[in-house]
Order: structure tokens, then C-alpha cells, then sequence
């Protein structure tokens, strides 16, 4: 077995610098797809570790956990051991008001295609005892103190290039060859600064994060005699949600972990919260009596096991991936956002890449192309990302707006972003892939104006504290958007879900216009004209049809049958507000504020 | 809840989500022909029956329903059920869109 001379030799095929998550499920992946390769994980800590460990990230969605289940065959051991999630979950509304009156947002049933919680301490002991199982050799205790890259050209590096000097418990000194160097060392980011790769993100928000020893679920912030929200939780399975509590500028997040603990955060936007007003324990109760006193109550006899504070959390790189053979993984890479949990969907992604590329190495035919074609995809799609969670700080005032916000978010993330990797898309040929990325950069577009007309919206929209419906499905059954979802798991060949995204981003462009719609007539009369102006309508390119908005000004039967459906699903879930001026009225009002603020532009 | 009480629940439900006028809606009324409505419409109005009675709802007693008196009836069953603590319904496989109302294809984004 060729594993077996990774201590005798001091080589391996790939050193894995780091054993945490991202870490030991490469290694993994590596046994599974890989078998001919010999792994070798270096990682600082050593056993026991405890439960609910020092790590953030223990929710995952659709991408990370079919990555986690199927990808890596966990899903017996996710099942048995970790929590079934029940989806994202929204309390916006009156945040100071009572719980149970903010306007809920979240999925009514159990999803068809699973997630789950995972508690970070017991997952990554139990891969530990897994990988070694599977022949990995893992060194616990070794701190990594160089890694030397053969910089030279990809045709040339000599297998065994690359060479990691770490310390082992004992303080002796060790050096390794390496064929592939792989990052997995978390914010350390070795490689990267090393190469000096990384690149700031605009998106001043920090969090702020701690777990407790018990179960905290939003049902505790709501009395047994409020029936009617207690009785919507049909399945009993709300408490499994990620849930979110929302306000101006600021999110805290909910997670039940298997072992008893809840992880509890606080994320915010600097311009809304500074920093300081939450990165200590006590500041962080303040913050949370201040702005979530049902929650806050609920915690006050309830002590902090642990306590985290990362100002600006958010970082790009353009490369991750190498034709010299080297890779930064997990958050060793990059690292958006915590809202939607999608870290697990990158670490999934960058891994699998990772593994195709070594597959492809060590039998002679790694393609510098390719490489450069799949770290191009985790830039882009890490950057759309990072558009889609930042500048959000006004939406999360307006309870409607965010559920039209998560209707878009969600169209694009289970459309094209999951489906690229549910349908194992990057199995492509390289020209196939390019026509991937090109219906990419569409999505890419249509999601920076989708998201300024959301902002624009929020930032316009008078304050309302009720929802308008106390409880809005999402995604709701059936329809265009949780079409989506199920499409996930069909069995599609690649070629089959190339051709289907090509339509699916015609959908998104009619979801955006509808989005235009929505704000228009939420805004109503006095408004329309200020939104046209802000939101620069003339510029954006999806503007609503003629046919359209004549169409929404038909009575309700006729309207219904006239209107597209994922504009009907979108009322269906987000409600209709009533107007006393026709829609085309509002448009035209909205588009003679635009061209009013472009003439004065070309004035100036 | 008596049978008047929730009477007027489904006609805020129809009125609120169907945008009809609340002296159109009489027990006798039938749901696709008088109300005017369709499948989709009736996935809709069971979804929000649901936040009232707390179960899940049997799909098959679902769409043997025709008038706003029958939903009356099916009301009063799901909150008698759920007094005795009957067991629920597992949850469905869920339609697709198609699935559910396959003539309902809009006509505007073409723009004719």
C-alpha cells in the first residue's frame, strides 16, 4: 500500500497542512477517488477533542451536505449522529416587540433533499478515527513551520517538489516531500500570504459567536398559550432549522448541535453596529438586550461555554488552485459570509476540485488549462457570493423584502451554484465548462441588479413593523422556485443540465423584473418615481415587459392566467400589495425618475 | 371553535389571498366555479388551513373538497383529530409545478 512509506520515506503524493474539517474530509476524498495516492495530514492539535469545539460553521445547505453525505458516503453516520436540518429560518418584524408576532420565514415541511447541523468537535474527532482507518497517516500535534513550492513550470516539477518542514509534540524538527501541497490550515492562510494572493472584500461585517451547554430554540421566546405559532410547526421540526433573528444592519444566528449545545452568533454590518458594541461576552448581551430582548431573557442565567469575536471576516483570493501543485482549501482559501451557511458548500467545491486534479496527476495528465478554468470558477462564484451577502443591512429591516430577497437568492443558488455541483459539472470538457462559467456570468449580472433593487427598495421603504403574514413558506410547494430544488438530486447527464441552465437563467432574468415589479408596487405612488431614480431603472436592463405590467392591472382571474408563472408564485408567497394606482402608472412614474437622473447626469 | 368561527376564518383566508370580495363567499359556494379558483389556489388555501388546525393535511380528503362548506367540515375534523391526538400524515412527495397545475403556462412573459 502505498501509504505505508509516508513514514518511512518522509514523501507523500499530498501533505494536507491542517486536520480540520476541510482538512480531513480532502484526505478522505483522496482515499475514496483517489486510492493509488499516498496522504499525509499534518495537524497542530491532538486528541481528545472536545464536543462543540472552538469552530464556527456547523451549518450546512444543500451543496455541503450532499458533499458531506454522498461525496464522502457520511450520510448513515450525518443521520445517526448529527442533527437533520430543517432549512434557513427568518424572524424579522418588530425585533423589541413580542417573538411571536415577528413574521416568520422558512420552509413548512422537512426539505426533500437534506442538510444538516453539525457539531464541529464530535465531526472532526470521528473523521480523525476515520481517515487513519482508510490508510491517511495523520501526525497530531506537528505544527507546520515552512512550506518551500518548487516554483518551477508544471511540465517539470519533479514528483516530490514541494517539501513541509513541521515540529512534532515533542519539539523535534521534520521536513516532508511532497508531490501536492495542500493549505487546509484555516485563517493561517500559509500559502496565500506566502504567495501573497490575498485580496481584501469590500464587506465591513463582523460577528460575533459563543455556545451555550443547552438547547435554545425560538419556541422558548414564545409562550404555549400563543397556539396558532406553536400549531404552524406542524412536524414538530421547527427547532431544527438554522434559525435567524433580523433587524436593521444586524443577523444573529440559532443552530442546535447533536450534543446538546446551541451555537449562537451575532453578525453585523460596522456601518450599522461598530464592532465594539458586541466583540466581548457582556457586550455581546448588551447588544443582544438592546436589540433581541426576547432572546437576550431567555440567555440571561445561561453561561457562555465559549466566546469568539472575528472583525471583517470576509476574504477573496484569485488563486486557490495550482498547476505547480499546490491548494488552498476550506477557509485556508477564502472565506464570504456566514449568512446561508455556504463555507461548507466551498470547502465541498474547492475539495473536489482538488481531488480531480490529483486524480488527473498522478496519472499524467494534469492540464494547466483545467486548472486555471476551476480556480476561475471558485473566484467568480465566491465573488458573487460575497455580493449576494453583503449590503443587506436595510433588508433585513423589511421582513417582505427579504423573503423577494431569498425567493432570488435561492432561485440562484439551487439553479446554478448547487446544480453545478449536485450534476458534477466540472466533469465537463473545458469547452463545455467555458459555456458553464459563461451562463455564470449572467447570473453574475442579473444578481447586481437583483440586489440593487432589493437595496434600493429597503432603503426606501417606509418602516413597518408587521410583516403583512405572520408566516411566509419558503420555498413554498409547488412551485417554480422549489422546482428548483427538486431538479437537484434528477439524474441529468452534465450535457443535460447545460442545456437546462441556459433556461433556467431566462427564468432569472423574468424573477428580476418581477423583483421590479414587487418594489414598485410596495413603494407605491409617492415612491415610484424616487425608486426609478435611485435604483437608475433605465440602466439595469430588466425592465418589466409591456405585456407584463398590463397584465398585472387585469382583474384577478384573467391576471392569474396572463401572468408568468414565477410571477404568481412570487405573489403567492410574498402577497400582493394593494395599489390604487395601476402598476403601468407606477413603472412609468419609476422610469421618469430614472431618465430624469440621467439627464441631469449627462448635464453636469 | 364553533362551525360560525370557522366559517369566518376561511373567509378571511379566500378574501385576503383572492383578493374576493367577503359578501361573494357563502357556505354553498362552490370553490372553482363560483370562487373562481384553481388547483394551485387550493395547495394554497390547505398550506394556510394548516397554521389553523396544526396538521398536516390528508391530500386525499383534500381534493375531494368543492364548496367553502366542505372546507367548513374538514376544519372541524382536523381540529377534532388533533384534540384525540390522532397521528398525521407523513408528509407528501411534493408536486412539481408542472404536476400541479399543468395549464397554468401565463401568458404575459411572451408577451402575447
Amino acid at each position: 500500500m502505498r501509504s505505508d512509506r509516508v513514514g518511512a520515506r518522509r514523501q507523500a503524493d499530498v501533505v494536507i497542512c491542517g486536520g480540520g474539517l476541510a482538512g480531513l474530509t480532502l484526505a478522505r476524498q483522496l482515499r475514496l477517488e483517489v486510492p493509488a495516492a499516498a496522504v499525509l495530514v499534518l495537524e497542530r492539535t491532538t486528541r481528545p477533542l472536545p464536543d462543540a469545539c472552538h469552530k464556527v460553521g456547523e451549518s450546512t445547505i444543500e451543496l455541503g451536505a450532499h458533499y458531506l453525505a454522498h461525496t464522502l458516503g457520511l450520510e448513515a453516520y450525518l443521520r445517526r449522529e448529527h442533527i437533520l436540518k430543517n432549512g434557513l429560518r427568518f424572524f424579522g418584524g418588530d425585533t423589541a416587540g413580542t417573538f411571536g408576532e415577528r413574521p416568520e420565514i422558512g420552509p413548512s415541511e422537512p426539505p426533500v433533499i437534506p442538510a444538516f447541523q453539525l457539531d464541529r468537535g464530535k465531526l472532526e474527532r470521528d473523521l480523525r478515527a476515520m481517515v487513519e482507518a482508510e490508510g491517511v497517516t495523520l501526525v497530531e500535534g506537528a505544527m507546520v513551520e515552512a512550506v518551500a513550492l518548487d516554483e518551477g513550470s508544471s511540465g517539470s516539477a519533479a514528483p516530490g517538489a514541494h517539501t513541509v518542514t513541521y515540529r512534532d509534540a515533542a519539539g523535534a524538527s521534520h521536513t516532508v516531500a511532497a508531490r501536492w501541497v495542500v493549505d487546509a490550515m484555516g485563517r493561517r492562510r500559509l500559502l496565500q500570504k506566502q504567495l501573497g494572493l490575498r485580496r481584501p472584500a469590500s464587506n465591513p461585517q463582523s460577528a460575533a459567536w459563543f455556545r451555550v451547554a443547552e438547547r435554545v430554540v425560538p419556541a422558548d421566546l414564545v409562550a404555549p398559550s400563543v397556539r396558532a405559532w406553536h400549531a404552524r410547526d406542524v412536524g414538530g421540526s421547527r427547532w431544527r432549522s438554522t434559525s435567524h433573528l433580523i433587524g436593521r444592519g444586524y443577523w444573529v444566528w440559532m443552530i442546535p448541535l447533536s450534543t446538546g449545545f446551541t451555537s449562537l452568533g451575532v453578525v453585523a454590518d460596522a456601518a450599522a453596529h461598530p464592532f465594539a458594541s458586541f466583540n466581548t461576552p457582556e457586550r455581546a448581551r448588551a447588544f443582544l438586550r438592546a436589540h433581541e430582548p426576547a432572546l437576550a431573557a431567555r440567555l440571561e442565567d445561561v453561561a457562555f461555554a465559549d466566546f469568539r469575536a472575528m472583525p471583517d471576516y470576509s476574504y477573496l483570493s484569485e488563486r486557490v488552485l495550482s498547476a505547480q501543485r499546490w491548494a488552498s482549501v476550506g477557509e485556508a482559501g477564502f472565506f464570504v459570509d456566514p449568512l446561508y451557511s455556504l463555507g461548507g458548500d466551498f470547502l465541498g467545491l474547492g475539495n473536489t476540485f482538488v481531488a480531480a486534479l490529483v486524480a488527473d496527476d498522478l496519472s499524467g495528465h494534469l492540464d494547466p488549462a483545467k486548472v486555471d478554468e476551476l480556480n476561475a470558477f471558485l473566484y467568480e462564484t465566491s465573488r458573487d457570493a460575497l455580493r449576494t451577502t453583503s449590503g443587506n443591512s436595510a433588508i433585513f429591516a423589511h421582513a417582505r423584502i427579504f423573503a423577494a430577497k431569498l425567493w432570488w437568492d435561492f432561485f440562484h443558488y439551487w439553479s446554478f451554484f448547487a446544480a453545478y455541483f449536485f450534476q458534477q459539472l466540472w466533469k465537463l470538457d473545458l469547452r463545455e465548462h467555458h459555456a458553464v462559467r459563461a451562463i455564470g456570468h449572467r447570473y453574475d449580472a442579473l444578481n447586481v441588479v437583483a440586489q440593487r433593487v432589493l437595496e434600493t427598495w429597503a432603503e426606501l421603504s417606509p418602516e413597518r413593523l408587521d410583516g403583512r403574514r405572520a408566516f411566509m413558506p419558503l420555498p413554498m410547494f409547488p412551485s417554480v422556485l422549489a422546482d428548483q430544488h427538486l431538479a437537484l438530486t434528477e439524474p441529468r447527464t452534465p450535457e443535460q443540465t447545460l442545456a437546462k441552465m441556459a433556461g433556467d437563467v431566462q427564468t432569472a432574468e423574468a424573477l428580476v423584473r418581477e423583483l421590479v415589479v414587487l418594489a414598485l408596487r410596495d413603494l407605491g405612488p409617492a415612491l415610484a418615481r424616487r425608486f426609478g431614480e435611485v435604483a437608475r431603472l433605465d440602466t439595469l436592463g430588466f425592465v418589466p415587459s409591456d405585456p407584463r405590467v398590463v397584465a398585472d392591472d387585469l382583474p384577478r382571474r384573467a391576471r392569474v392566467e396572463a401572468l408568468p408563472p414565477i410571477a404568481r408564485d412570487m405573489e403567492r408567497a410574498l402577497g400582493r400589495t394593494s395599489s390604487s394606482v395601476a402598476t403601468s402608472a407606477l413603472l412609468a412614474a419609476a422610469l421618469d425618475g430614472a431618465r430624469a437622473a440621467s439627464s441631469a447626469d449627462s448635464a453636469a | 371553535m364553533t362551525r360560525e368561527e370557522i366559517l369566518q376564518e376561511i373567509v378571511e383566508i379566500l378574501s385576503d389571498s383572492f383578493e374576493l370580495d367577503p359578501k361573494q363567499i357563502h357556505p354553498e359556494s362552490t370553490l372553482y366555479e363560483d370562487l373562481d379558483l384553481d388547483s394551485i389556489d387550493a395547495v394554497d388555501i390547505f398550506v394556510q388551513l394548516r397554521d389553523l388546525t396544526g396538521r398536516r393535511p390528508n391530500p386525499d380528503v383534500a381534493k375531494e373538497i368543492r364548496t367553502v362548506d366542505e372546507l367548513v367540515t374538514f376544519v372541524e375534523d382536523e381540529l377534532a383529530a388533533a384534540e384525540r391526538g390522532d397521528p398525521e400524515p407523513e408528509p407528501a412527495a411534493p408536486p412539481t409545478r408542472t404536476e400541479a397545475a399543468p395549464d397554468d403556462t401565463g401568458s404575459a412573459a411572451s408577451g402575447t
